[in-house]
């Protein structure tokens, strides 16, 4: 009943928002067409479908991951232009929120680094080292799990941002790759914790501010897949029936209640669902057809 | 969106965090918005043996998607209000 209600809300607007993400999507490429500079990765945010959905860009990351390529964690940051600014992915949209100059990181329980610049985009923090060009870090704000301003002493020396990360299991793996990179320090650990020290730490505020505003612009895209997931993917489910299995004479009904919710539920609350679960089958179809017009569109 | 209904009532309340990675803060709710971030004023760690210099900090920014459980205070929850929310979402569904 109650929970019943909640997860049909749940999908009603996870579909929405694919819904909203798919018809942006196919917009965007219509719009890329016409125009022929090569400023187009505005179009996104006048368009008034999108007003209250989550950037159509963060949704993008669960269908096409290759959009915004960043690695989880913190890694190595070495995308560097000429003038010395991080290469940011305008095509995604990311943008510069601010810069701290005269800014230091310390990761994990490492000293902090010499000073150099800080960078905040729409998508992740990045570092540059002053001293050694060349050397940097970023992390996503996606796995950026927890940040406070620390003014305590006790806690650290100097007031500083605290910020956990969010590092993947498989990231030890990624760190082997680095050692290619003949850099006696390329073996980057998982970072779980990082510290930014700004020169001036009256600014730790306004720092704090933007992390949180930064945040706010990435929502998880997962969480809401994770939920349906959970719901939909359990052992009596599969894409292709509701009835599995001979030997299990309890799930002849379709739905596992057991599996969903502790009290059974009436008929009408399981169609509802299967219902919705459809729904989402479709929408992937259309995502593909969606991708299909752009290539054809390129071909010309 | 029942829950953050739901976490909009326990602004100013005393809650306890905890996340995915096992680190409970206890702190005063400051706010909560659609994804589930939670603000807390006044954090201290309950668990200090784990992460021993995030001692206290006055205010924090948590991802909703980190935390696995906000433990509430007795007499913090209000039962008729969380009665009166779902049956609103119940209504709605």
């Amino acid at each position: 009943s109650v929970l019943q209600a909640f997860i049909t809300d749940c999908l009603g607007h996870a579909t929405a928002r694919i819904n909203n993400a798919l018809e942006t999507r196919v917009w965007r490429s219509q719009d890329t067409k016409l125009s022929s500079t090569s400023a187009t990765a505005k179009p996104f945010r006048k368009n008034p479908q999108i007003s209250h959905a989550p950037r159509p860009e963060t949704l993008a990351l669960c269908f096409v991951p290759t959009t915004v390529p960043m690695a989880p964690g913190l890694k190595r940051f070495t995308d560097v232009a000429g003038d010395g600014t991080p290469r940011l992915d305008d095509a995604a949209g990311e943008e510069l929120v601010c810069v701290e100059r005269a800014a230091s990181v310390a990761l994990g329980s490492r000293a902090p680094e010499p000073p150099g610049t800080l960078f905040i985009t729409t998508r992740r923090v990045i570092w540059l080292s002053e001293a050694e060009k060349g050397r940097g870090y970023a992390v996503g704000f996606l796995d950026i799990t927890l940040h406070a301003v620390s003014r305590d002493p006790e806690a650290y020396p100097s007031p500083c941002l605290y910020t956990q990360i969010e590092a993947e299991a498989d990231s030890d793996e990624e760190d082997g790759d680095l050692d290619s990179e003949a850099d006696s320090d390329s073996q980057l650990p998982k970072i779980s914790e990082m510290r930014i020290i700004l020169a001036d730490a009256a600014q730790l505020d306004s720092l704090f501010d933007a992390f949180c505003h930064c945040a706010e612009l990435n929502p998880d895209p997962t969480a809401e897949e994770n939920e349906d997931s959970d719901l939909f993917h359990g052992e009596g489910m599969t894409n292709g029936g509701w009835i599995h299995g001979d030997e299990d004479e309890h799930m002849v009904d379709g739905i596992d209640p057991e599996f969903f919710i502790p009290n059974p539920i009436g008929q009408n609350g399981g169609d509802d669902l299967s219902s919705s679960v459809l729904e989402l089958q479709i929408n992937d179809q259309r995502f593909e057809d969606a991708e299909e017009e752009e290539a054809r569109e390129n071909g010309h | 969106q029942l829950f953050f209904s739901y976490f909009k009532e326990l602004v100013g309340k005393e809650v306890t965090v905890e996340l995915k990675n096992d680190l409970a803060i206890r702190g005063t709710l400051h706010s909560v918005d659609q994804y589930l971030n939670i603000k807390l004023e006044n954090t201290r760690v309950v668990d200090q043996d784990k992460y021993p210099h995030m001692l206290s900090v006055r205010n924090c920014f948590i991802r909703g998607s980190v935390v696995r459980y906000v433990l509430l205070p007795q007499d913090g929850v209000d039962i008729d209000i969380l009665h009166d929310a779902t049956r609103r979402e119940a209504r709605g569904g």
